[in-house]
């Protein structure tokens, strides 16, 4: 039986990829991707909060960043939340503001009560009409703002990200996320032009003020308040716009624990929200956002771990873990079988033998892959080899894997009801 | 209202729709050409029987026992390649184009080739007086059968010590389309998998390497290397 399941599976997963990418190409050629560089006509006054835990090492280069932003200065507000740290993150925001006498700076400290609960006092005390945030960990290109404001030129656009990437990834896991958000910002753009943008994260998505707070702010409870934030924004049919031009980098985890610690809150957030808005799924109301978006995100949590158990218990775990106790009773020969099947295999293979179905679909998928590679890294502004050979591979490798890993950890939290911390 | 890409959703479930109509229409194409090389290689096989029936039957007409030993050498390297034959049928029918009915047909004429080979392989021993040892390997491709992988695994190690002194016939006791199976399951009284009959002595479950060796062994006139 658990042969037919996993086949079924394995088809059906090839095929609604298959479809997905298919769909998300015919969008790329319908819409175009690139959104001509605006001129910055109207400034518009832009508050930047800054939420900061324990930070004392990050702060002051995160606020040197907001500060070297090119926009005029009195248009410009920084607002530094120093969320209940224990270390020296307010005495060092301080001596920032002492130092920058001529610049707009607040700093508000309060108990530690999370991410959500610091950027709504920042949004209560903003005095801006747009709204970003800049995490501690992350940093910002110069131009930035002056390439994102203009596009606030419709009273629809309710927030304009910028493209984020990792920031001088070293370690081979760095580098398989570096590779991962540009394909996923790629990806982002061409969903953003059909409305279908899923999640402002938190840095430097520049926020309309007056659709944050028609939304009531960030949930302060939520594992992913910027997920949360955006199904507001879109219940409202406010449109997100994300770029490529201005740019944002951000420190990704360096280990597998890390990694997996800040995946498992993201996919964790994303289910939670998701069943919390279930109301938004296949709802035609909502357009390709409704009936296309969130159900894939949906599903393929689901798939992830389905496919990630099957397919380890079907060609991995059985396989190799019946070979290995055969083995035993043959004195673990693996010589003798390893010449036999050479030699065999010499002898008798015929090109016939070779699965052309299998063999065409897998043509099919690296293909369509390596060109959404090439367009994301093209779009993108980025070479291949910039961090090396093994980068691609790895990431083409090694990242589906991971996620289902942290899928299935998700999964068995749930089931299992663990609760996780922010 | 917001916007459906109803155009968009369309072409792309007639793209997806016709690659994967195109995937399967190769897949059939090769199927066919496994079907008609598997069935080609059958044929050959009755052929290389035929051939070897009568060679033994001449060898027993004209008491001239010269020619033997080429003659068991080349029953041994039939043997062989209709195992490998075998195998291959046996992936392919994992495949999704190959349909069941052609399986059936392949994996009948294959089982009663093997049969044909084992039963040459007692007329040779008895004409020619030939010092190898035939098992008929009961195995069952169901997924209870736990041992049945082991025990492929040690005569295939056995077979690489022996070599052409062991003959190895295999018969999938899960295939029912051939009623010859059952026959010779009740000859030798076979109800678990794996069984062995060694010559014709029935020893059922798994039997391991080295108590099949030492069984091996006493069946050999001259004991070859590894007794």
């Amino acid at each position: 039986m658990i042969l037919t399941i996993s086949t079924v599976l394995i088809w059906f997963s090839y095929l609604l990829s298959l479809y997905l990418l298919t769909f998300w190409l015919l969008t790329l050629l319908d819409k175009g991707i690139r959104d001509n560089p605006k001129e910055l006509k109207e400034i518009r006054s832009v508050t930047i909060a800054i939420p900061s835990y324990n930070e004392e090492k990050n702060i002051r280069s995160t606020i040197q960043s907001a500060l070297d932003l090119d926009y005029q200065h009195d248009q410009l507000e920084i607002i530094v939340i120093n969320d209940g740290s224990i270390d020296r993150t307010e005495a060092v925001a301080k001596e920032v503001i002492q130092e920058n006498p001529t610049r707009n700076i607040v700093l508000i400290s309060q108990p530690n009560r999370g991410k959500g609960s610091a950027l709504n006092v920042a949004l209560k005390q903003a005095k801006g009409e747009l709204f970003t945030c800049l995490d501690a960990d992350s940093f910002v290109e110069k131009s930035a703002l002056k390439q994102m404001v203009p596009h606030f030129d419709n009273d629809s656009i309710g927030v304009v990200l910028p493209l984020m990437k990792v920031k001088d990834p070293k370690g081979l896991l760095q580098k398989v996320q570096w590779c991962e958000y540009l394909l996923n910002l790629f990806y982002k753009s061409i969903m953003g032009k059909i409305d279908c943008v899923h999640v402002a994260p938190g840095p430097f998505s520049v926020f309309r003020k007056k659709a944050l707070v028609e939304v009531n702010g960030f949930a302060e409870k939520n594992l992913t308040e910027d997920f949360e934030v955006t199904l507001k924004l879109q219940e409202k049919n406010y449109r997100l716009i994300q770029l490529l031009g201005p740019q944002v980098y951000t420190i990704a985890p360096n280990t597998l624990k890390g990694f997996y610690k800040q995946r498992n809150r993201w996919y964790k957030g994303t289910m939670q929200n998701l069943f919390s808005y279930k109301r938004l799924i296949f709802n035609k109301k909502y357009g390709d956002f409704g009936m296309l978006q969130l159900p894939r995100i949906f599903i393929s949590g689901f798939l992830a771990v389905a496919l990630l158990i099957l397919i380890g218990y079907k060609f991995l775990l059985k396989p190799y873990s019946k070979w290995v106790y055969d083995m035993l009773f043959v004195r673990f020969d693996i010589i003798y079988f390893f010449k036999d099947w050479a030699a065999n295999f010499m002898k008798n293979f015929a090109l016939i033998d070779l699965n052309f179905t299998n063999l065409f679909f897998a043509f099919v998928s690296i293909s369509i892959s390596l060109l959404i590679i090439k367009l994301s890294f093209y779009y993108t502004r980025e070479k291949y080899q910039k961090y090396g050979i093994v980068t691609i591979p790895a990431y083409m490798l090694l990242y589906g894997i991971m996620a289902s890993f942290v899928w299935l950890g998700v999964f068995l939290e749930m089931v299992f009801k663990r609760n996780q911390k922010w | 209202m917001r916007e459906i890409s109803y155009k968009n959703y369309l072409v792309a479930g007639i793209i997806t729709l016709l690659v994967f109509i195109t995937g399967l229409m190769l897949g059939l194409t090769t199927s066919d050409k496994r079907v008609s090389s598997s069935e080609q290689q059958i044929t050959q096989h009755r052929l290389e029987l035929d051939s070897l029936q009568l060679q033994y039957l001449y060898i027993d007409q004209q008491h001239d026992k010269s020619n033997c030993g080429a003659i068991s050498l080349a029953l041994d390297e039939n043997v062989k390649k209709l195992a490998i034959l075998g195998d291959k049928i046996e992936t392919y029918s994992e495949d999704i184009n190959f349909n069941e009915p052609e399986f059936n047909v392949l994996k009948r004429e294959y089982t009663l080739a093997q049969i044909r080979y084992w039963l040459v392989t007692k007329k040779a021993k008895q004409i020619c007086s030939t010092d190898a040892v035939s098992v008929l390997y009961f195995y069952s491709n169901e997924a209870d059968c736990f041992g049945c992988s082991t025990q492929s695994r040690i005569l295939t190690h056995l077979k690489g010590q022996f070599k052409d002194k062991l003959l190895v016939f295999s018969l999938d006791s899960s295939f029912l389309q051939e009623p010859l199976v059952p026959i010779l399951r009740q000859t030798y009284n076979i109800t678990q998998f794996p069984s062995i009959v060694i010559e014709d002595e029935a020893f059922s479950g798994l039997v391991e390497e080295d108590r099949l060796s030492s069984e091996l062994c006493k069946k050999y006139q001259v004991k070859p290397e590894g007794c």
